[in-house]
């Protein structure tokens, strides 16, 4: 820690300290996920047998009740499914082919098709699942890894130990929460939508400051840190370059590559797998 | 932006079609048959399609819901232990001689006596832990139809339309008392009710969060009193509401009576705070309490 610091440490009598351990709130800042997870390829292969199980189980369509007969839809209706039952028939019948594989077949057969369907209704546009920060692995960008949960990791100005959580000391007029909304703030802007959940902390880390640290400060002799979980929905990150002067969003197993492998088995078990 | 792949979606869906004929009318065993087949296998006439896909819904709740929940429901171990001696506690019975009187031989094996002032015994929820956090267990839909009474028909369209919405079959419900004002007799046929619970249940939920209720002209969400004291919510909805269904807008005209219905969400919470807790992490909305004085507080218990 830097001189300015421990000075204003000592100015500050307000600290909450415990068996002479500095009481601190810790933020563990995560961005949920976004889309549905892919499935395992055996849940896959599952699911797909499960489809054609309730197709073939299901019982028939009752086509007078949804189409009004003599309307465009129900004529529309009986031509897509005439298609289908054409294209499954070409499935096994094309088996025969060696040149061609039958899904090669029906790939060609379904270009000509989609044409036609394009210009009648309006085709659904879904984005990519894998965004351009994906790409670019972009650490900074809260598009990255849209399955996954994404935590934020600050990086303090000091050699040792830099990157951690945000978190800062509790004052003694304050709560948890309210220590933790506080030193969010004070560390990464106001520019981020934020949702404490509840006023209870979810991890506890307690640590002792080096002795080199000790000997200028005998009034700490570390600092007891718990942890209180929150989510963000808008905004990003604001980097001041006086408390912190890099960031992070990074997935559990990522956090491995930046921070200390003690503080990493401290935290580990408050991070989603998800 | 890329445009959903076609290809490997119609191998897979066809790609048996009319090897296997269509099975829906397996009631009946034939003359070989000793016994019906177990029900997980498809043979059975009871075999009932296992889920086709992950589930928003659910796994919206196994990722964040659930961790979210367990944060937020967790009671320290004195208010945990003043909680479950609330609810073991047994209140006074009617007869204050039963205390004072010695062991009443003709008591014995026979039930306890009722308390006094109507008071109900709440289940006593177990010490918490991982597993006692709040889950929806089943949504039960039930519509009311009281033009059944003149005329029968009208419930076909109340038992069509809560089978389109959930995708389960309705059973009828039939009336346990007659109220002559109404021309109503015990026993007849009043309404219609369907219980979901699994993927049926999360794609309702789905659709109701997604589609209908951001529709609903002047809803301002569920009453924040609405409960039975032991975390299931229901909530009230009235005819023009099944029109927002997207199983029911297509073909509107096909249902000749339009009904509201009311549904219960069924959770395995233990208080009424907990139940809308699990609720709002689904996005449904409750309307805030109008009061926030004495009589405003809200009651975790």
């Amino acid at each position: 820690k830097s001189q300015s610091d421990i000075l204003n440490l000592l100015k500050s009598d307000k600290n909450e300290v415990h068996e002479g351990y500095r009481i601190v709130a810790g933020i563990v800042l995560s961005r949920t996920p976004i889309i549905l997870r892919d499935p395992h390829p055996f849940e896959r292969e599952y699911y797909l047998y499960q489809q054609r199980l309730e197709h073939i189980h299901a019982p028939p369509f009752p086509v007078d009740f949804y189409f009004k007969k003599g309307s465009v839809a129900e004529k529309k209706w009986r031509e897509k499914k005439e298609r289908e039952k054409a294209d499954a028939l070409l499935a096994f019948g094309s088996r025969k082919t060696k040149n061609k594989t039958s899904f090669e077949k029906i790939d060609e057969e379904e270009t000509i098709d989609s044409s036609d369907v394009s210009s009648d209704e309006e085709e659904i546009k879904i984005a990519n699942r894998i965004t351009s920060a994906d790409l670019i692995n972009d650490v900074k960008s809260l598009d990255r890894a849209l399955q996954r949960t994404l935590y934020l990791i600050v990086k303090k100005p000091r050699e040792t130990h830099s990157w951690q959580f945000p978190q800062g000391g509790v004052e003694k007029t304050e709560t948890l929460v309210q220590a933790a909304n506080r030193e969010l703030e004070e560390e990464c802007g106001n520019c981020m939508d934020v949702w404490f959940v509840g006023r209870r902390p979810i991890g506890y880390y307690k640590y002792d400051y080096p002795k080199c640290f000790v000997k200028e400060n005998i009034e700490y002799k570390g600092a007891k840190v718990f942890f209180m979980a929150a989510h963000i929905f808008a905004g990003q990150v604001k980097v001041d370059n006086k408390e912190i002067i890099d960031f992070a969003w990074v997935t559990k197993q990522e956090i491995k590559n930046y921070v200390h492998t003690e503080y990493y088995e401290a935290v580990k078990d408050m991070l989603s797998e998800h | 932006m890329l445009t959903r792949s076609k290809k490997l979606f119609l191998y897979n869906r066809y790609q048996f079609l009319s090897a296997v004929p269509r099975i829906f009318n397996k009631t009946s065993l034939h003359t070989y048959q000793k016994s019906l087949p177990p029900a997980n296998l498809p043979d059975s006439p009871s075999f009932y399609p296992g889920r086709t896909s992950i589930l928003r819904m659910e796994d919206f709740y196994h990722s964040t819901l659930s961790t979210d929940l367990m944060i937020l429901s967790y009671k320290d171990p004195e208010s945990e232990q003043k909680f479950i001696e609330k609810r073991q506690k047994e209140h006074l019975p009617i007869k204050k001689s039963v205390l004072t009187r010695d062991i009443n031989p003709f008591a014995i094996n026979r039930p306890p006596p009722k308390p006094r002032g109507n008071k109900k015994r709440l289940p006593v929820p177990p010490k918490q832990s991982p597993k006692t956090i709040p889950k929806l267990l089943k949504i039960d839909v039930h519509c009311m139809i009281k033009e059944a009474i003149h005329s029968k028909q009208h419930l076909l369209s109340g038992i069509m339309a809560l089978q389109c919405i959930t995708s389960e079959r309705p059973t009828v419900v039939y009336s346990k008392t007659g109220v002559a004002q109404w021309k109503l007799r015990k026993d007849m046929p009043i309404g219609c009710k369907v219980s979901i619970s699994g993927p049926p249940m999360y794609t309702f939920l789905d659709k109701l969060v997604e589609i209908v209720l951001p529709r609903m002209k002047e809803w301002h969400g569920i009453p924040i009193t609405s409960g039975d004291q032991n975390g299931n919510i229901a909530m009230g909805f009235p005819a023009s509401a099944l029109s927002l269904f997207p199983d029911i807008e297509g073909n509107y005209d096909m249902f000749p009576l339009m009904t509201g219905f009311d549904v219960i969400f069924n959770t395995t919470a233990y208080t009424d705070y907990e139940g809308r807790m699990l609720l709002s992490g689904f996005q449904i909305p409750f309307t805030p309490r109008k009061k926030m004085g004495r009589k405003g507080r809200i009651n975790r218990n």
